[in-house]
């Protein structure tokens, strides 16, 4: 992996709930670079929050190791592992004002109290939060108070800051802007971070690294742009949102053959292909495909079209200055190197 | 075992070792008495006697029907007040929630005593109806309300009125207008679409009040034993029959009784439980924040003569109480037998001095809060958990305190502590130990539903941030449900105060407390208006000052646990 | 960086812990010293328990001093109630009693005493004293300490004013002429109601259950739990008839001055409350219980019963001269042994309570 010194090293974590007796993870496993923003995904139900929790030392596992800075944590209490948490539903203690919100991490590290004021102010200055101080949680806005979970949890300088699906719970527009400001508070802290998340846009806006768990452990992992247009598994490419996943039912002299038609190949025969909707244009160059048109939704800035090709259905998205109406046939245009190779 | 398991393991024992051997036990016990003889074997033949005897069937009988009248009563007075309280806004709105706490909080001996006052013999009603009669030449007869059958349904309605109002209340808070609207723009009439819309919405409000109501009204005593005259309850059959050492037929009535009581109350967590329990009694918040509707000329009306009604039903008995406890024998105003009650010495009746009585009262109430605040805290916790093994059983016992006949709960810890190593009857601990038992579920109720608000991940981040467990517990969750250990431990203050049926059975001469001492003075010969009146007075002004200082201690103790 | 020694609870956390705590310990500490200070008393020499009117109308203060000043003890005197709360009292505390001494079961309520072997018996030594006609108790359970007749008290004016005839025999109750001119006791609640209840059953005989039913027709409802409220009712004139003592006229003479009591006694129909006294089985003070059952039948003792508006069972002892001329009393004496009435009154009790319930 990368060249970068190992923040986090979790290796063989097994955990079943009590009682339950099925096991949530599995010889889970995996690695957090210094200073990196890894984003584990997935499915509700998939444990993602099981893994901050094991992180955090609520949950004690079965077996494995979880390695942070070098320590071997997996004894410790949770709040001797010197981490961050930033919630959901952020978490903040409503009967304190954001400054003692933020100095609480502060106070249990019995820092001096000049140190406490010059860190408080620091960070608040960092997430814009300057004149804030005596606010209590219930004055906030939503953003406002993520912030400040967010400072809270930044300015004891931890070793890792678990952050999990800090934005879901606020507005669709607000949530882009502060998407980027995460990103820009977190690399500015240059604090390693995981982020859990079950939106696919978020995790490739916010992190270097991007991991999908399933079944009890990460089933691929990779940087955003690998893990967007070329993800090597079609559960990653499912949950990274290639709708046009096709069974390649036989191979025939430089043509592959799948439900929604011929494609050029070269090459191993594939099991699987798939591409992105938004790969399919409505002008060349590319391979053409002859589609018949099931539905369109119009989104704006672009379509997004429910189509039939040859036997199967399959999704594109187009831009909109061009009229494509329910019925239509219409021809469009795949770049062959758009084209996934799945298994 | 880990440090983790013995914590859990001490939270989960000592609840339900406090309820087996002070609630469970003593109640087993009594319906021991019940299925068996003397000699120990098993027998129906109480169980049959008591059935087939026509006038135990008819104390059943009138039981059931009384409470099914009082509860339909109260619950359609309530409603219309719970409708308006939620949806108009009208000066006089504050007065009405706060005036709805009073009999909540009220010793039920002292609004006997208030009844007393005003439709006895010599009392207010007929006082007014004589003068008419004399001045106007009318000729209106005297009414005798006391001693019947209607008077219980007065009283129960009086007792109940506020928790079926807070109950329908913050449901119709809760309800969702948006369909109310949607019916009404699909061109349904006002009539129609409360009717159609809005009653069915309410439908487990209506039932889960009702069935609580009902409950409330199966196990009264205190109002029955002074003004019920010979309209016995089961709860006061069980009374005479312990009293007239008829241990079993009581026992055997006892068993009938708390079957009757269970499916009442089955019937309240059933549908309390398809609303989500939003009717849970919730003790602490006033109700009706929201009020939105401005009110029209005839509603104005409408809620002037339902405001008249409350006030003067609550306040009536009240007002009465007072005027009397002042009123001097030639119609001045004199607080001579205040002076009478603090300053009597030891009544060679009632075996101990009025002022004994209070400070018993007193020191038994902050006890209590001692004993039960503790426990319904750890229960609190315990109930939080959504399972572990015995969580249904958890549940179910802290239902027999609230369930339980108040008689037999005395006279079963008295049989069963009043031999064996600790000798528990007869000493000032049992009453603490009884008070505590009626108390602590409804104070375990108040910090659950406190300890439910608290946001789970408030903990978690706090331990994130560096804080132990008990750190994290104290600088995090406790300042939240201070407010809740509050209402319980005030609750438990209150209860014990009022307390009148196991205190009855289980209190001896030196350690009576206020009510019983009040009941002791209504009951005996010779009853003194004047000083039996001042001493409701105090029982109820020591009774409202508690509820008054909490909420100034609350004020307080929230400022101080926030951290600014 | 810093990597703080961290989870060590804060010094405000501690100090509000501590300060919590002690206030809490230093309540609980001294609610319970008062608690042990207001318990602390004098340990006495004997307790008895009895009915309230024993001490409130001056029986009581006028013996237990001099019984206290005679053996040089300290007696304590417990009201819990009415006899029947005595007794239930008595009951619970089976396994470990407190009580020496239960004083005022009268002779329709000692089968139940009996019944649940609360006593303890004992022949006073000085029993030769007991006017004969008063040991209803065979068993020596109890020593009698003084009595009086039920009786029929009637309103003069009222009486004169409704044309109503003065009953002469009990059975005349039932006639018609006097529906609802009369008030009657609940039996379970009054010990007087009790004794009334035996009495009509033993005067109607085979005939009881009729005769309550048209005693309950009579009493139309006016049937009290007490004979305190039974009283005051009568006087205020709810009815003309009402169930008291034979002591009733005299009492009227003596505390107003006024004779508007018509008390009424049929020579043939004496009905005697008989109150005693009795040791609790297991007393703890057994020896000064025994004296203080001696000390009934002195004169010290019966020269005061008529605090108690009851008469002396001891032969020769004077007695106040109203009582003399206004009380009265019968020839013929209808009271049935303890055993007679443990016998029947369940179905007595259970007939009483069909005809008026």
């Amino acid at each position: 992996m990368g060249d970068g010194a190992m923040s986090v090293v979790i290796r063989d974590i097994d955990l079943s709930y009590p009682g339950s007796g099925s096991r949530v993870l599995e010889g889970f496993g995996m690695d957090i670079e210094d200073g990196e923003i890894y984003s584990l995904v997935g499915g509700s139900g998939s444990g993602k929050t099981t893994v901050l929790n094991v992180i955090a030392g609520f949950l004690e596992p079965a077996r494995g190791r979880i390695m942070i800075d070098g320590r071997d944590v997996t004894r410790e209490k949770p709040h001797r592992r010197n981490i961050g948490m930033v919630f959901q539903d952020y978490a903040l203690f409503p009967h304190m004002s954001v400054r003692s919100n933020i100095a609480f991490g502060l106070r249990t590290r019995n820092m001096p109290r000049r140190e406490i004021d010059r860190r408080v102010k620091d960070v608040l200055e960092l997430t814009g939060l300057s004149g804030y101080e005596s606010k209590l949680p219930s004055a906030l806005s939503g953003g406002e108070k993520q912030r400040v979970a967010l400072s809270r949890a930044l300015v004891y300088e931890p070793d890792l800051l678990l952050l999990d699906e800090p934005l879901s719970a606020l507005d669709a527009s607000l949530r882009e802007g502060l998407r980027r400001e995460l990103r820009r508070i977190l690399k500015s802290a240059g604090t390693s971070a995981l982020y859990v998340t079950h939106d696919q846009q978020e995790a490739v806006s916010i992190s270097d690294r991007i991991g999908l768990l399933m079944c009890g452990r990460i089933h691929e992992e990779g940087d955003p742009e690998r893990m967007y247009w070329r993800p090597m598994k079609v559960e990653t490419a499912r949950f990274m949102g290639v709708a046009n996943i096709l069974k390649v039912e036989r191979s025939e002299g430089g043509f592959i053959k799948t439900p929604a038609g011929r494609f050029p190949w070269a090459g191993n025969t594939p099991e699987m292909i798939g591409f992105r909707p938004e790969s399919l244009r409505l002008e060349g160059p590319g391979m053409r495909m002859s589609c018949r048109v099931r539905s369109v939704e119009y989104r704006g800035r672009d379509l997004l079209l429910d189509l039939i090709s040859s036997r199967a259905g399959i999704k594109g998205v187009v831009s909109g200055r061009k009229p494509v109406r329910k019925g239509d046939r219409i021809e469009l245009f795949l770049d062959p190197d758009d084209i996934i190779v799945l298994s | 075992m880990s440090a983790k398991a013995l914590r859990t393991a001490g939270l989960y024992l000592l609840p339900m070792v406090f309820l087996s051997l002070f609630c469970l036990y003593p109640l087993l016990l009594m319906a021991g008495y019940g299925v068996t003889d003397d000699s120990g074997r098993l027998t129906l033949k109480y169980l049959s006697e008591v059935l087939h005897d026509r006038i135990f069937r008819d104390v059943i009988t009138f039981t059931i029907v009384q409470a099914f009248v009082s509860a339909l009563v109260t619950v359609l007075l309530a409603f219309p007040g719970a409708y308006l309280l939620a949806r108009y806004r009208f000066p006089g709105r504050s007065v009405i929630m706060a005036a709805s706490t009073v009999p909540f909080v009220l010793p039920s001996l002292v609004l006997a005593v208030g009844f007393l006052g005003i439709f006895g013999a010599q009392g207010l009603l007929n006082g007014l109806i004589a003068d008419a009669n004399s001045y106007l030449g009318t000729g209106i007869p005297e009414i005798g309300m006391l001693y019947t059958k209607r008077i219980i349904v007065l009283a129960h309605v009086f007792f109940n009125f506020p928790i079926a109002l807070r109950i329908l209340n913050s449901r119709f808070e809760n309800l969702d207008v948006s369909l109310e609207n949607a019916a009404r723009s699909m061109g349904s009439g006002r009539i129609r679409t409360f009717l159609q819309v809005t009653l069915p919405q309410m439908r487990y409000s209506l039932i889960s009040s009702f069935s609580l109501v009902f409950t409330f009204c199966m196990l009264s005593l205190g109002v029955i034993l002074v003004i019920g005259g010979l309209n016995h309850t089961l709860e006061v059959e069980l009374f005479s029959l312990f009293n007239d050492l008829k241990v079993h037929q009581g026992s055997a009535l006892f068993i009938i009784e708390s079957l009757l009581v269970m499916l009442a109350t089955g019937v309240y967590l059933w549908s309390s439980s398809r609303e989500g329990g939003r009717s849970e009694i919730s003790l602490g918040e006033g109700v009706g924040r929201k009020g939105s509707r401005r009110s029209g000329a005839l509603q104005m009306i409408l809620i002037s003569l339902y405001i008249a009604m409350v006030v003067l039903v609550i306040f009536g008995p009240l007002i009465v109480i007072v005027q009397e406890s002042l009123a001097s024998g030639d119609g001045g105003i004199t607080l001579a037998w205040y002076g009478e009650v603090i300053s009597r010495q030891v009544d060679p009746v009632l075996s101990i001095s009025p002022l004994r009585a209070i400070i018993n009262s007193l020191l038994f109430g902050s006890l209590t809060m001692l004993v039960s605040v503790p426990l319904a805290w750890m229960t609190a916790h315990l109930m939080l958990r959504s399972r572990f093994f015995g969580k249904g059983l958890l549940d179910l016992m802290l239902l027999f305190p609230l369930g339980a006949s108040s008689i037999a709960l005395g006279y079963g810890l008295v049989k069963a502590y009043s031999s064996g190593p600790v000798e528990l009857a007869g000493n000032w601990y049992l009453v603490v130990l009884v008070h505590s038992v009626i108390a602590y579920p409804l104070g375990a109720r108040a910090i659950h539903s406190a300890l439910k608000a608290v946001p789970e991940n408030l903990v978690k981040a706090a331990r994130s941030m560096g804080a132990s467990p008990i750190e994290a517990y104290f600088r995090t969750v406790l300042p939240l449900i201070l407010p809740g250990i509050l209402i319980a431990a005030v609750f438990s203050f209150a209860i014990s105060l009022g307390e009148l049926g196991a205190t009855l059975m289980v209190s001896r001469e030196a350690y009576v407390t206020m009510p019983v001492f009040l009941y002791r003075m209504i009951e005996g010969g010779g009853r003194e208006i004047g000083p039996m009146n001042a001493f409701a007075v105090i029982l109820m002004l020591i009774t409202f000052l508690s509820f008054l200082g909490i909420e100034l201690g609350k004020k307080a103790f929230m400022r101080w646990g926030m951290e600014r | 960086m810093s990597r703080g020694r961290t989870g060590s609870i804060s010094g405000r956390t501690i100090a509000i812990l501590v300060v919590i705590g002690i206030l809490i310990t230093a309540w609980v500490l001294g609610t319970v010293y008062i608690l042990y200070l207001l318990g602390r008393e004098e340990e006495p020499d004997l307790v008895i328990y009895t009915y309230e009117s024993f001490q409130s109308y001056g029986l009581g203060p006028a013996v237990i001093p001099k019984f206290e000043e005679l053996h040089d003890v300290k007696v304590k005197v417990v009201t819990p109630g009415d006899v029947g709360t005595v007794l239930g009292m008595v009951n619970v505390e089976k396994e470990r009693p407190k009580a020496d001494i239960i004083l005022g079961v009268d002779n329709s309520m000692l089968f139940k005493a009996v019944r649940q072997d609360l006593l303890e018996p004992y022949v006073p030594v000085n029993i030769e004293r007991l006017d004969p006609t008063m040991d209803f108790d065979p068993g020596h359970y109890v020593v009698p300490f003084d009595y009086g007749y039920i009786a029929m008290i009637c309103n003069g004016e009222m009486m004169r004013q409704r044309g109503l005839d003065i009953p002469g025999d009990l059975l005349d109750l039932a006639d018609e002429e006097y529906d609802g001119q009369i008030l009657l006791l609940d039996p379970a609640t009054s010990s007087t109601g009790c004794s009334f209840m035996i009495w009509a059953a033993s005067v109607a005989g085979e005939n009881h259950s009729s005769f309550f039913r048209d005693l309950a027709d009579n009493a139309n409802g006016r049937v009290l739990g007490s004979w305190d409220a039974m009283y005051d009712a009568w006087g205020d004139g709810e009815a003309p008839i009402a169930i008291s003592y034979g002591l009733d006229t005299a009492y009227e003479v003596m505390s107003t001055g006024t004779n508007n009591t018509i008390t009424v006694v049929p020579d043939h129909q004496g009905y005697r409350q008989i109150e005693g006294a009795g040791m609790v089985k297991g007393a703890p003070h057994p020896e000064l219980a025994r004296k203080f059952l001696d000390f009934i039948l002195t004169d010290e003792f019966q020269s005061e019963v008529y605090n108690n508006y009851m008469l002396p069972v001891v032969l020769g002892v004077p007695i106040d001269p109203d009582f003399e001329e206004y009380g009265e009393s019968a020839l013929v004496h209808v009271e049935p042994t303890t055993t007679e009435v443990m016998d029947n009154y369940e179905d007595w009790y259970q007939a009483w309570r069909e005809a008026f319930f």
